[in-house]
Order: structure tokens, then C-alpha cells, then sequence
């Protein structure tokens, strides 16, 4: 394989795709309209729900009493220490409350540290590193940083974001790829084509490139993107940037280039036997379906969608994609693509 | 060997044979018209020459290099320039885009390629249109285009698929120009054609084929080959007392009434058109000209083809 004419081969079907407004519109607007509109559209409702702002400025003064590994029920309780507790139906004000458990209180002006929250109203405090929250009400009251059940949500919701992150890569291919192979068919462009000297592994190295390369870029590109609008988004509300997680950057560096090139040899095998560009898209979209089904698995719980468990996949993917790129080679029958023309 | 060779060559699609029996031998520098109606084999063997397509059986060699072997293929594309059927250009890249990934294709240098490239784009008029998308060009300018993308690399054999097929006449002659040109350059050129005056003009050798060779040659030699000689009488009258006495001449094998013109087909004029002049004279014919009759190629092609279907 000479990599300068597979270059060469990549250089002029790009020159192409950048003047195919199909191609260019699949390109940038498929994947920037995910990137831009879903961060707008799930993420902000859910932004705009959260307490918001940042640690209010509260200055306690020195606590009257001191409580700790207790259990309380239908006190009123203020400017106090509590830590190690169990607070049940009281009223807490102006006070300070480590690793305890609230429910059914009412909470006013206090720092929440490390504490469990249920069927609570929590008002102008600051809730900091929590536990369990639900069932309650956060009025003028900032989370800052834990995992509290709304951060894990979040960082839920936002791990099935990648979902997208990995069906563009998948589904660009698909209509580029029935416009490259296709295309030259129709075009009888392959006919001249196959007559240089020029090895079945440069060409289709070459017009793989050519896929590649755009789709890669328009998806880290929109990954990007994705990350610094959650990003801005979520940081005031949560007070940490949530992305990239381990997972996101595992899927992303990895997940998505495998699929993208499982993508690619997928179609590249279509397109070769297939001579009408409807029917190479149509199959060739098939190819997001083992995408669908990765982020399916954790949702009926037969894995917890993680950076290891995609370590895992990315490796079989990458078994399979050897396996493809050596069939696309091998199936590629230059003189049955020009005898079978119409 | 010959610079082009094929022994025995043959290919079908399914039940259909495409061409057989083909065996050619064609000179470096020669200048060869295939020749053939519709569906002749044409396309099919200059595919199988061009290593697109194996052949079913035979073999074939271009320079000494075996077609259908590696890396002997790989040399033949190397050493000929392809024109197909259809242009095949990439429409939405430009003229001197087209030809430039040919040039690298072929792997032209990146320095003689430029001269090259400015040369041939000069040479057919569309140095001006170079940076037009192909799209925005004639049928007869794309012709052009595809014409000299088989040469970017200045190669020792082109292959062409009749290559003035939808050009206007004046294209048509401009290309056959070319060839001429190219002809005279020492180049070996392959010409398929169905048009009989292109391949008199251009070819030094003509093949005529369908699905087999029928015949090859100059045009001379095969209408030599191919015709029997004929005398052609013009009478003031050609009456059927006429005919009928010169039918009765033992050496005349045919006679025949054309636009009022006897024509009598006969193995040696010289010795028998005095004989035949008497015996139109006794007949009561008046004989106003006798001239020799002009022979085609086109006579022959189709004689040809007809002895063949
Ligand atoms: N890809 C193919 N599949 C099936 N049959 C084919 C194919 N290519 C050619 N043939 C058949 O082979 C025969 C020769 O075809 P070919 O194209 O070589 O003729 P040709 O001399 O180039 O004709 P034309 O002057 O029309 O271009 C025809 O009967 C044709 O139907
Ligand atoms: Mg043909």
C-alpha cells in the first residue's frame, strides 16, 4: 500500500464532498443541530428546575448548642451544631448540620453538610456534598458539589446524550459512502478509474479516509460543543463542570472513531454490491443499530454504561472492524462492479 | 511477440459470447481501428486489454506483460492510457482538477505534471476553462477532457472507446486529428470505431470484428482481399438483351444493373472488358464510359459482415 495515492484518492473525493451541498448539509448541520438543540432543549428545563447561584453568603455565628448522634423529632432548633443525627418533623434555623438525616423538616437559612434529605423544604441554605435528596422542596437553596440524586440524574441523562455521539459517527457514513462508491458508479468515473495503476487497498483505504476524516471532525466538533454549552449550562447549578466524565471521553476518543469505522467498511461492502444510492443509505443506516443497542443494555440493567464497560465494547468493536476492513478488501470485485453497471 | 498480442482470446457474460477466437497482433507505433457494428466485442476486448475485465479464456499481452497477471496488470495500466465509453469525469471538480489526479494517479511528478497538464488543457482549446467544474462543459469538451486524461501520463499505448462517438463534426475531426497527430508521434493507439471513414483516415491497420475477427489489413488490402474486381459500363440504354449477353460470358461471375450503370464483377478486367464491350455492342448496346469500379472499405465491411451473420 502506498499511502500517497491512497492520499491522493482521499484528496479528491474530499474536493468533492466540499462542493456536494447534501454532503455538506449531513456534515455540519446533523450533527451541530444535535450538539446546539438537544443541550437547549433537555438540559435547560432541567437546569432551570435545580436550585440555582452560588453558595449563599451565610455568616453563623457561634453555635448556642451542640448535638451529635442523636435522634430529634418535633423540635425547633436554632443556631445549633448537629452532626451524626436523625431530625424528624422539626423546624432548623440559622444552623449547622453535618452527615445527619432530615425528614419531613423545615430548614431555614443553614448549611447542610453531607446530609440525607426527605420530604423536606429547604429555604435560603446552602446544601452542601449531599446525600439522598427527594421528595423535597429546594427553595433559594444552591447544591454544592456531592452526589446528591439530582447531580446522578444529571450525569445519567447526560451519559445517554452520548448515544448521539455515537450514531453520527455511525450514520454520516452511511449517505457519504453511497455517494463516494455509488456515485462513481454512476457516474462511470470508476471505469477510468480502475484502469490506473492504482491497488484495490489504496482505493478503498483512500475513499474510507475520505469519510472518515469529515466524520470524525464533525463529530468531535459537535462533541465539543456539546460540552461547553452543558457545561455553561450546568456549572451554575451545580457548581462543577459536568463534562467530560470518564465516560464521555472514553466513548468519544474511542467508541466513536470504532464506530465510525465500522460504519465506513460496512458501507463500503453495501456500496460495492448495491447500485442504487437510496438503497446503499437504507442499508447502510443499519448500521447505528449495534449503537442503539450498546446504550440499550444498561437501560434493562445488563451493564452500568462506564468507562470500563466501554473499554470493553470499543475492544470487540475493534475485533469486528479488523474483521470488516479485511472483508470489504476481499469482497471487493473490481470487475463485478463494472460488468454488473446498468 | 508483438507489442499488443492476443491468442485465442475469448470472453462471455452468461450464455452471451462477447468476443472469441480474437488474435491480433499489433505492431508498436501502429496506429489499429477496431472495427465493428453494435455489440461487436469492441468494448469487451479493449476492457480485457486494459486488465478491467478477465478474460474467460486466452490469453493477451501488451509490452510483453500478461493481461489478468500480477504484477504484469499492474505494469499495463502503468504503460497505457484509457479512454471508455462514457467520459466518466468528476463533474463537480474542474478540468485541470480531473486531470491532475490522473497525473498523480499515474504518478506523474508533481513538476512535469503541471507543464503536462497546461500543455494538454492548451492543446484542446480549454486552457481558458481550466478552473470550470466539469459540469459547466459541452458533451464535446468533456470528450476532449476524458481524451487527454488518457495521456497526462504520456503513455506508450492508448486505448480508445470510439472516441468522437456524440461529437459534432468539426469536434469529431479535431479528435481525429489528434490521433493522427499522435499516430505520427509513434504512439500505439488501440481505436475502437463503428464509423468506417475514422478508421480509413486515422488506422495504418484496420480489424474488423464481430464477436470474431472477420478480417484485418490496410483498406487496401482488404478490398484486395476481400472484393472481386468489377468494370463498370455506362450505356446509353441498359436493356435486359444487354445483361443477358454478358451474363452469358463464360468469365463474368455477376452482373448487375445500378443507377442505369452495368456493373460486371470479373476476375481479370484487362483481359475481359474488351470481350464484354464487343458483346454489349452486339447486343445492341451503346457504350458511352467504362471505368473501373472504386472499392470502400465500406464495400468490404459490409460484405464482411454479412458473409459473417
Ligand atoms: N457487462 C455485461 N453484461 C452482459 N453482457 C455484456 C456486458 N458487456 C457486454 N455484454 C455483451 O457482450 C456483447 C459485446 O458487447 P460490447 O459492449 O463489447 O460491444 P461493442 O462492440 O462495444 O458495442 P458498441 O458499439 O455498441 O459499443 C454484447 O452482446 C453485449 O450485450
Ligand atoms: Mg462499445
Amino acid at each position: 500500500m502506498r499511502f500517497e495515492k491512497a492520499w491522493t484518492v482521499a484528496a479528491k473525493e474530499m474536493a468533492e464532498f466540499r462542493s456536494n451541498k447534501y454532503v455538506l448539509i449531513t456534515l455540519l448541520l446533523l450533527p451541530l443541530s444535535m450538539a446546539v438543540v438537544m443541550p437547549l432543549a433537555l438540559v435547560l428545563p432541567i437546569a432551570s428546575q435545580a436550585p440555582s447561584g452560588e453558595p449563599l453568603p451565610l455568616d453563623l455565628p457561634p453555635p448556642d448548642m451542640t448535638i451529635q448522634g442523636e435522634t430529634l423529632v418535633d423540635r425547633v432548633l436554632v443556631n445549633a451544631s448537629i452532626s451524626d443525627s436523625v431530625i424528624r418533623g422539626s423546624v432548623i434555623r440559622d444552623s449547622r448540620v453535618m452527615n445527619s438525616t432530615l425528614v419531613g423538616v423545615t430548614v431555614e437559612g443553614s448549611i447542610l453538610e453531607g446530609v440525607t434529605i426527605k420530604n423536606s423544604v429547604i429555604r435560603g441554605s446552602n446544601v452542601i456534598e449531599p446525600g439522598e435528596i427527594s421528595g423535597s422542596n429546594l427553595v433559594n437553596s444552591p447544591i454544592v458539589g456531592g452526589e446528591s440524586e439530582f447531580v446522578n440524574v444529571i450525569l445519567l441523562l447526560l451519559d445517554t446524550f452520548l448515544l448521539f455521539f455515537v450514531i453520527i459517527p455511525a450514520a454520516i457514513p452511511a449517505l457519504m459512502a453511497s455517494y463516494s462508491f455509488v456515485g462513481e458508479k454512476l457516474n462511470k468515473s470508476l471505469e477510468p478509474l480502475l484502469a490506473t495503476p492504482t491497488t484495490d487497498g489504496e482505493l478503498l483505504f483512500g475513499k474510507a479516509l475520505a469519510i472518515f476524516l469529515p466524520t470524525m471532525g464533525a463529530t468531535w466538533l459537535s462533541g465539543v460543543i456539546f460540552i461547553l454549552l452543558v457545561n455553561l449550562l450546568l456549572e451554575p447549578t451545580l457548581g462543577f463542570a459536568p463534562l467530560p466524565t470518564p465516560t464521555w471521553l472514553v466513548a468519544l476518543v474511542l467508541l466513536a472513531p470504532l464506530f465510525a469505522t465500522l460504519s465506513i467498511t460496512a458501507n463500503v461492502i453495501i456500496s460495492s454490491r448495491v447500485s442504487d444510492v437510496r438503497a446503499s443509505q437504507q442499508l447502510g443506516a443499519l448500521v447505528v443499530l449495534p449503537a442503539i443497542f450498546l446504550f440499550m443494555l444498561p437501560l434493562f440493567g445488563v451493564i452500568t454504561l462506564g468507562p470500563v464497560s466501554i473499554l470493553g465494547f470499543a475492544g470487540g468493536l475493534l475485533g469486528v472492524n479488523v474483521v470488516m476492513a479485511f472483508l470489504a478488501l476481499r469482497l471487493f470485485r473490481r470487475e463485478e462492479i463494472l460488468v454488473s453497471w446498468k | 511477440m508483438e507489442f499488443i498480442e492476443t491468442v485465442d482470446l475469448k470472453r462471455t457474460f452468461g450464455d452471451i459470447v462477447a468476443v472469441e477466437d480474437l488474435n491480433l497482433r499489433i505492431r508498436e507505433g501502429e496506429v489499429f481501428a477496431f472495427l465493428g457494428p453494435n455489440g461487436a466485442g469492441k468494448t469487451t476486448t479493449v476492457r480485457m486489454l486494459t486488465t478491467l475485465i478477465h478474460p474467460t479464456s486466452g490469453k493477451a499481452y501488451i509490452g510483453g506483460n500478461e493481461v489478468g497477471r500480477e504484477p504484469d496488470s499492474m505494469n499495463i495500466r502503468a504503460m497505457t492510457g484509457f479512454l471508455p465509453e462514457a467520459p466518466g469525469l468528476y463533474e463537480r471538480l474542474s478540468a485541470a482538477r480531473n486531470l491532475d489526479f490522473y497525473g498523480r494517479l499515474y504518478g506523474v511528478p508533481e513538476s512535469r505534471r503541471k507543464a503536462r497538464i497546461e500543455e494538454l488543457l492548451k492543446w484542446i482549446g480549454l486552457w481558458k476553462r481550466r478552473d470550470s467544474p466539469v459540469a459547466t462543459f459541452s458533451k464535446g469538451m468533456r470528450q476532449k477532457i476524458a481524451i487527454v486524461r488518457a495521456m497526462v501520463h504520456d503513455p506508450q499505448i492508448l486505448f480508445l472507446d470510439e472516441p468522437t462517438a456524440g461529437l459534432d463534426p468539426s469536434a469529431a475531426k479535431t479528435v481525429r486529428d489528434f490521433l493522427v497527430d499522435l499516430g505520427s508521434m509513434g504512439k500505439t493507439i488501440f481505436l475502437n470505431t463503428h464509423n468506417l471513414s475514422e478508421a480509413e483516415r486515422v488506422s495504418t491497420r484496420i480489424g474488423v470484428v464481430s464477436t470474431q475477427l472477420l478480417a484485418q489489413g490496410t483498406p487496401k488490402e482488404l478490398a484486395a482481399r476481400y472484393l472481386k474486381p468489377a468494370s463498370v459500363f455506362r450505356l446509353r440504354e441498359a436493356t435486359e438483351d444487354v445483361v443477358q449477353a454478358v451474363d452469358a460470358l463464360d468469365f463474368v461471375e455477376e452482373v448487375h444493373v445500378e443507377d442505369g450503370e452495368l456493373h460486371v464483377s470479373l476476375e481479370d478486367p484487362q483481359k475481359g472488358n474488351p470481350a464484354i464491350a464487343k458483346a454489349v455492342i452486339a447486343a445492341g448496346g451503346e457504350i458511352e464510359f467504362i471505368v473501373e469500379k472504386e472499392m470502400g472499405l465500406e464495400e468490404v465491411y459490409l460484405r464482411l459482415l454479412e458473409d459473417a451473420a
